[in-house]
This record gives structure tokens, C-alpha cells and sequence, in this order.
């Protein structure tokens, strides 16, 4: 039903994006869980998957706060004609969001909605890719209830629960030596110093992208086991920031 | 009269035991309100089935079975562990204790009750309540993903058919124009106070209902933000509608949920509950990591850091090059690195400090047999 009247204007919140300064760490970017201010609201508008949104969650009329939802949908035409071959991606990226020699903590907290289907697959929630030469490097996911990334081989990083929001820092000193070290609600999951930390194929920066991306959709033929039990997904996410210390990075410690 | 008193006393004995069982079993599993419940892992209420593992006298600090369980399913690597030592699992219990008593101090602190833990909490209602409609209405109702998919957008259709949205007519001829003007495949950015000569500011209401209202600046954004090939031809109704479908349905399904009363249902409450101790635990954190933070600006600081680089350069700073020769990160160019892993020391420092502290005297309860 729409009705058409004239009425008074409302003042509503805006959306707050901006870079702050504390008195020790830098924030090089942050990001409320708003889709602007990023380099991309979506990284790929191709064909099919842009079936897959970056949208800012609630009205204006709640007020300032903000989440980005990132959702997802499979579509079997799509895949059928990309012979299965179609990706499925929902993501903003950042371009150059970190150069080799640079240490860097990119943190963020992520919510899976409590009617998400807990499956044996790869479901992204973000990912740091090299920029030229482009292609993929490093995902971060969540796979049954346990969150994963791919540094220096699968990290099994700890449980993540639904309906609840997840804190997660991941700091990455690219380089030869570098470092990579991952924080889940505040305690510290992972850590490599002195490893061999370079985007792949001589690139020198990075970009973050994140939302979702089901990569298990991209060449199955469903049925194909658990892979196809949710077909529309979702990840809640906010508090987005680049920093130059753990504790700016921290989503529940911004100042 | 006084064999009669005796055989009183013997019948009403059985009697009086089996009332102070009864009493002290209450007692003993009393549920603990929801918002007063302070977990991290598992919101089951403590009962026979779920038994206390460990308490803390004097705190409020509670560990049922259920609770413990999950933390230790929650952990790296717990579904490749081999079965746990019972030495092991004491250890891993003291970990959780850990966390439950920042918790407990949190709570203490009144972290729950600061203004960022309470908005971050009425954002999340917002998400929790739009998923309690969806499983209200769809969950049970679905057998095949198709179906649950079919059935949720029908949900949200008709959630969005039923509500009266008012839209303004000025300013839908308003966005028609700009988009118009502008070529709906660039980017349009809607000027700070007007659109133009005699125009309305991007503040104007361009729609309204129950949920909230979008204006005109919030309408372009959204709009401009959309991939070109999910944008409606706004020049039709039909258009105009279908899109502020997609702006709106979110904030109709959180108003329908509240008109339900799903704000107080269990699921809503314990995950809201849940959310709370996890914002208040790390509230705790965040302070220790603010501590460490500011020793950077401490005398002696630059000394200090210089001193844990030399106790760490062969562990942690010594590393093979290509052509496997050892090689020393040079402290001046990995300065800010070597700062970085230094100050992650102090905090982890720091927190084992505020353990200690927040241990120290209490008395601990543990239920050993659960363990085994």
C-alpha cells in the first residue's frame, strides 16, 4: 500500500565515518558499518552476484548506529550459466589498506544471526588479496562453528557463536620477516613471528575485503551435501578499523 | 499421652527430612534469572541435569557443566583433541575461571551500564529481533532450503503490504528529478543543505511508516549505492515502491517483532544476556589494554623496550634469509613492530596480573567428580 502526503520534515542521524588520531596508535581507517566510505561498496557487480548486497542495517530512525549486512543468495540460473563456475561475492573492499613493511591491525566484530545454519564449508567473512598483481591470498571464514584463516596453512582460530557479536583483531607485519597474530573477544588464537609474510607474485600492497563471499557455491551442482542447507546467508559487521596498534584495532576499545 | 507425642514426633521426622531435601534441592537449583546470568558460552540454567562445577564464595561467579563444555568445545583445534587428562581439564577450567572472573569484575566496574556497551546492545536487538520473527514465522514451517527461502520473503512481503508507508509528494518529484539530471548509472552526491535552487534539503522526508522514515539524501544514497542492474525505474510507482521495499522491510520486520512481544521471548533475552557479558567482559580488557598503551609515554619506556629487544633478539628477532644465513631485524627500522609485540607482552602481562588480583583470597569451589 502507498499513500501519498505532505508532511514536516524529521531530522534524522547521519552516518559517522572518519580517521582519528589517539595520543599512541594511529587509526589509518574506520568505518562504522556504513557502505560508504569504503574504496567499493561492492567489489563485484558481475552478473548474478550481485545478487549478493552490502546494505547498512536499520533505518535512519534508530538512530547513529549503523551494521553493514552483508547477505548472499544462491541462484541456480546464475550458476547454471556460468557453468558453475559463477563466485559469490557480497563484500566493500579497501584498496591499499597495507604495504609491505607495514604493521598493521585490521580489526572488526561480526555477528552471524541466530538462524544461521552452521555447515561443513567455507563461508568468508574477509579476506586480504595482493593488488597488482591481483588474486586471492589470505581468506578468514567460518566453517561448522569455528573460525578459520589461511596463514602459513589452515589456522583453526576457535569457536564463533550465533546471534552473538565477535570481536576479531588480525595483525599482519607484511614482509620477510613478518608476523601474523589473530585475537578472538580479546584473547589472543594465533600467532606467527618471523615468517615469511609477502603478498604472493611480487605485489606490494594489499586490499580488505569484507561482507560475504560462499565459496562452496562456485562449482557445486547442488544437492551437494551441507553446502546447500541455507541458501540465502547473512554476516552482520561493524566496527571497522585499520590501526597501528592492537589496542586502536580492538572494536570494543575505540576511544 | 506421651507414647502418642513420640509416635508424632517419629511419623513427623521422615516428614521434616524430606521437606529440608526438597528445600535445600531448591535451593540448590534455583534458576538464576536470565539478566542476571553471567556466562560467556552456554545460558542453561543450572539444574540436576546441569550441575555446578565451580563457584566462587561471595561472587556471583556460577560454572555449570554446560557451560564448561562449551568453552572447552569452543577452543583451537577441540574437535581434533584426544580425550582430556584430568589434569588438563583442571587446567582448562582454571582458564574459564579466569574469564569469569574479569567477567565478575566487569560487572563490579558496572561496564554493562556504559553508554557503548548499551547502544551496541539496542543495535543488536534490532538484528535479534528481525531473526526471532523469521524463526517464528518460517523456521519450523520450512523442509527444504528452497522453501525456508520462499517463506521468509513472503514473510517480509507481507509485512511490507500491510504497512501504511506515506510518501511525500514533493519530494518523490524531487528524486525523480535529480536522478533524472543525473543518469542513474553515476554517482550522485546530494548537495550538503539543498539539491538547488528551490529545491528541497536532502533532510526532506521522502517516506514514512511505523518504522522510521528516509529521506531524500538517504533515498539518493541508497539508491546510487545499489548495483545498477537491481535499481527500479523509480518513474513508475511500481518502481518507487519496490525500492522503498528494499529500504524499508528490514525496519518493518523489527516492528512487527516488537508489536509480537518478541523482545521478551527466551531467545531474544538470552542472546541479548549473552551479548552483555561478552561487552562486559571485554570492557575489562580494553582498560588493560589502555594501561599498557599509555606506558609508552612513561620515562624510561624507549629503555625499557630497547632492554626486552636484546632479551628477545635471538628468539624472536633472528631469522633465516633466503640463502639461509641468520639475520637480525635491526631495532631502529622495526621499531614500531618491536613496540607492537613489546606492548601485547605488557597487556598479557597485565591481564595475568589482574587475574592474580582479582583471585587472590577467594574461595573456590570445584566439583572434581564432574570433571572425570
Amino acid at each position: 500500500m502507498m499513500r501519498k502526503r505532505i508532511f514536516l520534515t524529521l531530522a534524522l542521524a547521519t552516518t559517522t565515518f572518519g580517521l582519528s588520531i589517539n595520543s599512541y596508535g594511529t587509526v589509518f581507517f574506520q568505518n562504522t558499518g556504513t557502505v560508504s566510505g569504503w574504496s567499493s561498496p561492492n567489489v563485484n557487480p558481475v552478473p548474478g552476484q550481485d545478487k549478493g548486497t552490502t546494505t547498512q542495517v536499520s533505518s535512519p530512525s534508530f538512530g547513529g548506529q549503523h551494521s553493514l549486512k552483508a547477505t548472499q543468495i544462491y541462484d541456480p540460473a546464475y550458476s547454471k550459466r556460468t557453468s558453475y563456475t559463477g563466485g559469490y561475492h557480497a563484500e566493500v573492499v579497501l584498496f591499499h589498506a597495507e604495504s609491505v613493511g607495514q604493521d598493521r591491525y585490521f580489526g572488526q566484530a561480526i555477528m552471524l544471526p541466530s538462524d544461521w545454519l552452521f555447515h561443513n564449508t567455507n563461508d568468508t567473512f574477509q579476506q586480504f588479496s595482493p593488488e597488482n598483481p591481483s588474486g586471492p591470498w589470505t581468506l578468514n571464514w567460518v566453517q561448522n562453528n569455528h573460525l578459520f584463516i589461511n596463514v602459513h596453512g589452515h589456522q583453526d582460530l576457535g569457536a564463533i557463536q550465533k546471534g552473538v557479536w565477535t570481536r576479531v583483531v588480525a595483525r599482519f607485519k607484511l614482509g620477510n620477516p613478518g608476523t601474523f597474530e589473530y585475537w578472538v573477544n580479546g584473547n589472543k588464537v594465533a600467532s606467527l613471528p618471523n615468517i615469511s609474510l609477502s603478498p604472493p607474485n611480487g605485489a606490494t600492497t594489499i586490499r580488505w575485503s569484507t561482507g560475504i563471499y560462499c565459496t562452496a557455491w562456485r562449482n557445486h551442482i547442488p544437492p551437494d551435501g551441507d553446502i546447500f542447507n541455507q541458501l540465502t546467508r547473512t554476516i552482520y559487521h561493524d566496527h571497522f578499523r585499520i590501526a597501528s596498534t592492537y589496542a586502536e584495532a580492538e572494536p570494543a576499545n575505540w576511544h | 499421652m506421651e507414647i502418642l507425642r513420640k509416635m508424632n514426633r517419629i511419623r513427623s521426622l521422615p516428614a521434616l527430612l524430606l521437606i529440608a531435601g526438597l528445600l535445600s534441592h531448591i535451593l540448590c537449583f534455583a534458576e538464576t534469572p536470565l539478566e542476571r546470568r553471567h556466562r560467556l558460552y552456554d545460558m542453561a540454567p543450572v539444574s540436576p541435569a546441569n550441575p555446578v562445577v565451580a563457584s566462587v564464595e561471595g561472587t556471583d561467579i556460577e560454572i555449570p557443566l554446560s557451560e564448561y563444555r562449551a568453552y572447552v568445545a569452543s577452543l583451537p583445534g577441540a574437535d581434533k583433541r584426544s580425550p582430556l587428562s584430568l589434569a588438563r581439564k583442571r587446567e582448562l577450567l582454571a582458564d574459564l575461571l579466569n574469564e569469569h572472573f574479569l567477567l565478575w569484575e566487569g560487572y563490579r566496574q558496572k561496564i554493562d551500564q556504559r553508554e557503548a556497551v548499551t547502544k551496541m546492545l539496542e543495535q543488536t536487538k534490532i538484528i535479534l529481533l528481525e531473526s526471532a520473527l523469521t524463526e517464528t514465522e518460517v523456521g519450523a514451517k520450512a523442509k527444504t532450503p528452497d522453501e525456508e527461502d520462499k517463506l521468509a520473503k513472503e514473510l517480509r512481503s507481507r509485512i511490507f503490504d500491510k504497512a501504511d508507508i506515506f510518501v511525500s509528494n514533493e519530494a518523490y518529484d524531487e528524486v525523480r528529478k535529480i536522478i533524472r539530471a543525473k543518469n542513474t548509472s553515476t554517482q550522485i552526491v546530494p548537495a550538503a543543505t539543498t539539491n538547488g535552487a528551490g529545491t528541497l534539503p536532502k533532510g526532506y522526508v521522502l517516506a514514512k511508516c511505523k518504522a522510521g522514515s528516509v529521506t531524500i539524501g538517504d533515498f539518493l544514497s541508497a539508491y546510487t549505492q545499489a548495483p545498477v542492474s537491481s535499481r527500479p525505474n523509480i518513474e513508475t510507482q511500481q518502481g518507487m515502491v519496490e525500492f522503498l521495499k528494499q529500504m524499508l522491510e528490514d525496519s518493518l520486520m523489527v516492528a512487527e517483532a516488537r508489536e509480537r512481544g518478541l523482545e521478551k521471548s527466551e531467545a531474544v533475552r538470552e542472546k541479548m544476556q549473552l551479548n552483555r557479558n561478552v561487552l562486559t567482559r571485554m570492557g575489562v580488557l580494553d582498560e588493560l589494554s589502555d594501561k599498557a598503551s599509555a606506558m609508552v609515554k612513561k620515562p624510561g619506556f624507549e629503555a625499557d623496550l630497547r632492554r626486552w629487544y636484546d632479551d628477545h633478539r635471538k628468539s624472536r628477532y633472528t631469522y633465516q634469509d633466503s640463502t639461509g644465513k641468520e639475520q637480525v631485524v635491526p631495532f631502529a627500522e622495526e621499531h614500531e613492530s618491536i613496540q607492537n609485540d613489546y606492548l601485547e607482552n605488557l597487556m598479557e602481562q597485565m591481564r595475568a596480573e589482574k587475574i592474580n588480583s582479582l583471585r587472590k583470597g577467594q574461595k573456590i569451589q570445584i566439583n572434581e567428580k564432574l570433571l572425570e
